[in-house]
């Protein structure tokens, strides 16, 4: 599912950035990387930077004018030109503004892309989902990713400090039981397989992530401290990038 | 580009926002050459590329309120947009190939040409921080830039080993950090 790569090391994240930036990650290396983009500044500020590195290739292209007709094409396009009450009105903008408005009361724009990304459309396997755990300085702890059957991925990005013995248990919440998925990788990145007869709530079940020791793991039920709870996020096509 | 130009941008963007016509223009004729060369880079094909840079332009429009002078310069702002749009296309197109046939037909003659003499006027004005790349580096940088590939593919496209180009890509991607951030 995803390449071996430890997103906790600070030097990797910022190269992994890089790799972003450029576009050579792969669909799910992409899709795990998004998500912890759109929680963490520090990784949206690497992004803008290494869009500046990367201009040079934009700069050093020789300027080739469009044909003359393109222009005309534009202003008609966005209402400037020959109706300026139009320009005056700005209507196009408020056009625009309205159709979004329109758009996230039905709920489309319900995963919002970092500006400037590239997201090409089906760049995220329909049917994955994904839930960053954050602690309560909102600081990422891992990624969690699933796909539609059942495999989940667990990357490390910066778990919170814990005593020594302890770490991250997973909980799977479907009817209200917990049924524990197993300890959460403290470097690295590691696989978890979802109980056949808790797939089909994948989409409903709640995800918590609770301190535990981690010798006598797995637990039949969760005793200590809840880092993180919530739900897995369905990523589709249609995604918004601006 | 100069820092003054990025200036002028930078107004002609605000303006832009508040829906004025006259600073959409400006910035199109500033502009424009820049992001068709960009394109033609990327879909090498005129009319394609025609039509992603008017689709560039009503994004500009549209999202000029969203541009953040503290997170990108303008012309960086600009080409990121352009850069998406292309690359979209591009996506497209291998996804349904039958709709670009013609497309791909007239390409070799079209572009071939214009993308040798590119390289040979490039080699005049090369950026500083690119010319410190080794020449494996650059290619690959380059192709996975303009032409949307990820490592699988510049692997298959290059044949190289996939170890080869990834670390040809780190390699890469840290000198040209370290030019554009020190100097060095």
């Amino acid at each position: 599912m995803h390449e071996p790569w430890d997103l906790s090391d600070p030097g990797e994240r910022e190269q992994a950035a890089g790799e972003y930036v450029l576009g050579t990650l792969d669909i799910t290396q992409r899709a795990a990387f998004e998500a912890l983009l759109a929680v963490s500044p520090e990784l949206q500020r690497q992004v803008d930077d290494w869009r500046e590195h990367l201009q040079p290739f934009n700069d050093q292209l020789t300027p080739v004018t469009p044909p003359p007709g393109l222009w005309p094409r534009i202003a008609r396009a966005v209402g400037l030109g020959p109706r300026p009450w139009l320009q005056r009105l700005g209507l196009w903008q408020v056009l625009t503004a309205g159709f979004a408005v329109v758009a996230l009361s039905f709920g489309v724009l319900w995963y919002q892309v970092p500006q400037g990304a590239v997201v090409p459309q089906g760049a995220v396997v329909p049917g994955d989902s994904v839930f960053v755990v954050l602690d309560e300085q909102q600081v990422p702890g891992w990624i969690i990713s699933a796909t539609q059957d059942g495999e989940m991925m667990v990357q490390a990005v910066q778990p919170s400090a814990m005593p020594a013995g302890m770490g991250g248990e997973l909980w799977f919440i479907a009817d209200g039981d917990p049924v524990s998925l197993g300890m959460l990788p403290a470097r690295g990145h590691a696989r978890m397989q979802v109980p056949e007869a808790l797939r089909a709530s994948l989409r409903t079940a709640d995800l918590a992530v609770t301190i535990e020791p981690e010798k006598s793991a797995p637990h039949a039920a969760p005793s200590g401290a809840v880092i993180d709870h919530g739900k897995l996020i369905p990523m589709r096509n249609g995604t918004v990038s601006f | 580009m100069q820092d003054s130009s990025q200036e002028q941008l930078m107004g002609h963007l605000t303006a832009c926002a508040s829906g004025e016509g006259v600073a959409f223009e400006r910035l199109y004729h500033a502009t424009s050459a820049h992001l068709y060369a960009q394109l033609l880079r990327i879909v090498r094909e005129e009319s394609a590329a025609q039509d992603c840079l008017q689709q560039v332009y009503l994004r500009v429009w549209q999202t000029a309120d969203r541009y953040d002078a503290s997170r990108a310069k303008p012309m960086t702002w600009l080409s990121t947009i352009t850069r998406n749009i292309g690359i979209d296309w591009l996506r497209r197109q291998k996804r349904h190939p039958e709709d670009g046939d013609d497309a791909f037909a007239t390409l070799a003659n079209d572009v071939d040409l214009a993308a040798a003499s590119d390289l040979e006027q490039q080699s005049q004005a090369l950026h500083e921080c690119l010319a410190i790349l080794s020449a494996s580096q650059r290619q690959a940088l380059e192709k996975a830039y303009f032409e949307g590939l990820t490592h699988a593919e510049l692997a298959t496209t290059l044949t190289q080993p996939l170890g080869t180009i990834k670390s040809w890509i780190r390699r890469g991607l840290e000198r040209l950090k370290a030019c554009m951030s020190h100097g060095i």
